[in-house]
């Protein structure tokens, strides 16, 4: 049913200078992903997985190589430009939730719209819905530190979806949560998945990786690719 | 987006209350400070201002030119025909000479010794004198030597102090004249006078003359129809001075000369008090910036966050930029009140009147929202430069 990959990464690689030293955080990645698809990217830490995020998220630009997300080539975009990409094309889930802490749920979930210029009646509803949808209606008008850790991620996640992204990217989202409560997270990704939405999910827990539907593993700023998610190394 | 800016500002700030509130302290006195200064300053101004203009609005006067005098004994004089050629001249409403001397003057029950002074009718235009009682000498007295007089409040109060002195006999060295008028005491700097004020008496000049023999003419009052074209009388008067008595024997002065000069001074006053208090700004305009600088740093992750759902570099910098505009204007709002309030206990507890204009109040309020701009941009700038991967990291 997919026709054009949301990502599709070619000869990806990130160099960073590091005072004399060159450090190849990246050496040359290939990645395709169709829509509707659900894929975790593991490694252990300093294997280039965050360094991958960053380009996949369009927080980063690569060394060389190029990048398509959802048939755009944006390897060359102006700051400004990804930063509407983020904005339009790409919803992010994070370790530590990153919400803002003064603000309701509601007005959390409504952030992304605003940079969208959307008005402010129907960015009301759309993140009433976006809440809606990982089962926080019930949750509009508590801030963040009224809320549980579970139901943090959910108002990021809801964040996350907001503008309809392409493509859902989740870095460590169980990361700072219970095992139940992760386990509940994971679920909603789930939910989500089968509803349709693009994930790419990274992380260095095997056990949450073998919840995608394909699994790659990087090391050394190398994709190893397997899509085996008890793979050994 | 402004609006979103201005609500994020607004809790932002709300969130550091404490710290929020020292911030405004320091714009809070600088433009309280050059509020009150600038209008105290105004107001003073106006007051010795009025005070100068009820001498005589308008007023033009010619006196020898001193600077150029060689014997003071002899210091050169005017002819009643100058006096008539002067009052010949467009724009002139009337023209009086003034012949001064201190004479020992009596009632039938006291005496004291007042400074006379021998005038032409329209004196009392001329120099705005206003009358108590009765009436000032007309032309006609003045035509036929009349021994008439008019006191001062001072010397009317001194020498009758239980009577009306209208219709009595004052007794100037020995001669007599009969009281026809009396002046009202002046307001505000003579008033404050009190036991110094003036005791003065006005006679026709052509009686003072008779008196004491005493023929020249070395000062003369002139009242212009319209205090607009006092520039040209001036010259007007200087020219024709000039060439019966030669260039600059005489000089020929305006009130509004003084008061130009007045005008002058305590505007240079008031700009460098005003400037001292704008320092006061400046170091409240240091004060904001240090703070923007350290939320910025507090919230490097919330900058990260927004980068990363799609805030623009600009869209940063407008929403620390707003910030910093906010908490400024907010001190200078309440700056404005605080010094205003100034003000006016001042003006309620001296003479001063209160002077806070809507110009300075809206100059106070733009020069604030503008010290926010200012020492606003380099931490909103800061915080728009931020790498969005690093800002998240941050701890």
């Amino acid at each position: 049913m997919a026709m054009a990959p949301i990502v599709r990464m070619e000869e990806i690689t990130r160099i960073y200078q590091m005072g004399p030293t060159q450090v190849e955080a990246l050496k040359g990645i290939d990645l395709s992903i169709d829509e509707g698809e659900y894929v975790a990217i593991m490694g252990p830490s300093g294997s280039g997985k965050s360094t991958l995020l960053s380009l996949v998220g369009c927080l980063d630009r690569p060394t060389s190589g190029r990048y398509f997300l959802a048939g755009q080539e944006v390897s060359t975009l102006s700051d400004d430009d990804l930063a509407r990409i983020r904005n339009r094309r790409l919803g992010f889930v994070f370790q530590s939730f990153h919400l803002l802490p003064r603000m309701s749920a509601l007005r959390n979930v409504e952030q992304p719209l605003i940079y969208a210029r959307v008005p402010p009646a129907e960015r009301k509803r759309r993140a009433t819905e976006a809440l809606e949808r990982v089962n926080l209606s019930h949750r509009l008008h508590h801030a963040p530190n009224e809320l549980s850790g579970g139901e943090r991620q959910r108002v990021a996640i809801a964040r996350a979806l907001v503008n309809e992204p392409a493509l859902l990217l989740a870095d460590e989202p169980t990361g700072n949560l219970d095992t139940a409560t992760g386990e509940e997270i994971l679920r909603l990704f789930d939910q989500l998945h089968q509803r349709g939405t693009t994930i790419l999910l990274i992380t260095h827990d095997p056990d949450v990786a073998q919840k995608a539907q394909r699994v790659l593993r990087i090391r050394d700023g190398i994709l190893v690719g397997s899509d085996d998610p008890e793979g050994g190394s | 987006m402004l609006w979103e800016n201005v609500v994020l500002a607004w809790g932002a700030l709300r969130a550091n209350l404490l710290r929020t509130l020292l911030t405004l302290l320091g714009m809070v006195v600088g433009v309280a400070a050059v509020i009150a200064v600038v209008a105290i300053g105004r107001g003073g101004q106006a007051y010795i201002i009025g005070e100068i203009s009820s001498l005589g609005s308008g007023m033009v006067w010619v006196e020898p030119n001193w600077s150029q005098v060689e014997d003071f004994e002899k210091p050169p004089s005017l002819k009643p025909e100058d006096l008539k050629a002067i009052a010949a001249l467009p724009g002139v409403q009337e023209v009086s000479p003034l012949f001064l001397s201190s004479l020992e003057a009596a009632s039938s029950e006291k005496s004291a010794r007042v400074q006379v002074n021998g005038v032409g009718s329209g004196y009392d235009q001329v120099r705005n004198l206003t009358l108590q009682e009765g009436r000032f000498f007309n032309s006609g007295e003045v035509e036929r030597q009349a021994p008439v007089v008019v006191l001062s409040q001072k010397v009317a109060q001194d020498l009758w102090p239980k009577e009306d002195p209208i219709g009595k006999t004052l007794w100037l060295q020995g001669k007599a004249y009969s009281v026809i008028g009396t002046l009202k005491g002046g307001s505000g700097l003579q008033a404050s006078l009190g036991d110094a004020s003036p005791k003065e008496v006005y006679i026709p000049y052509s009686s003072f003359q008779r008196q004491t023999g005493q023929q020249d003419i070395q000062a003369v009052f002139i009242l212009p129809t319209s205090p607009s074209d006092v520039s040209s009388l001036l010259q007007d008067i200087q020219s024709i001075l000039d060439a019966r008595y030669g260039k600059n024997t005489f000089s020929v002065q305006s009130l509004d000369d003084i008061l130009g000069a007045i005008r002058n001074v305590t505007n240079i006053m008031t700009l460098i008090v005003g400037a001292i208090a704008g320092i006061a700004l400046l170091v409240g305009g240091i004060g904001i910036m240090n703070i923007m600088l350290v939320s910025v740093t507090e919230r490097t992750r919330e900058i990260g966050l927004r980068k990363a759902i799609g805030a623009r570099r600009q869209d940063i910098l407008w929403q620390f930029l707003t910030e910093s505009v906010v908490v400024s204007s907010l001190g200078g709002i309440i700056g404005i009140l605080l010094g205003a309030g100034v003000v006016s206990l001042v003006s309620r507890l001296t003479a001063l009147p209160s002077l806070v204009t809507v110009g300075s109040v809206l100059l106070a309020f733009s020069f604030s929202a503008l010290v926010g701009i200012i020492f606003g941009v380099y931490p909103a700038f800061r915080a728009a430069q931020l790498d969005p991967i690093e800002a998240l990291r941050y701890e």
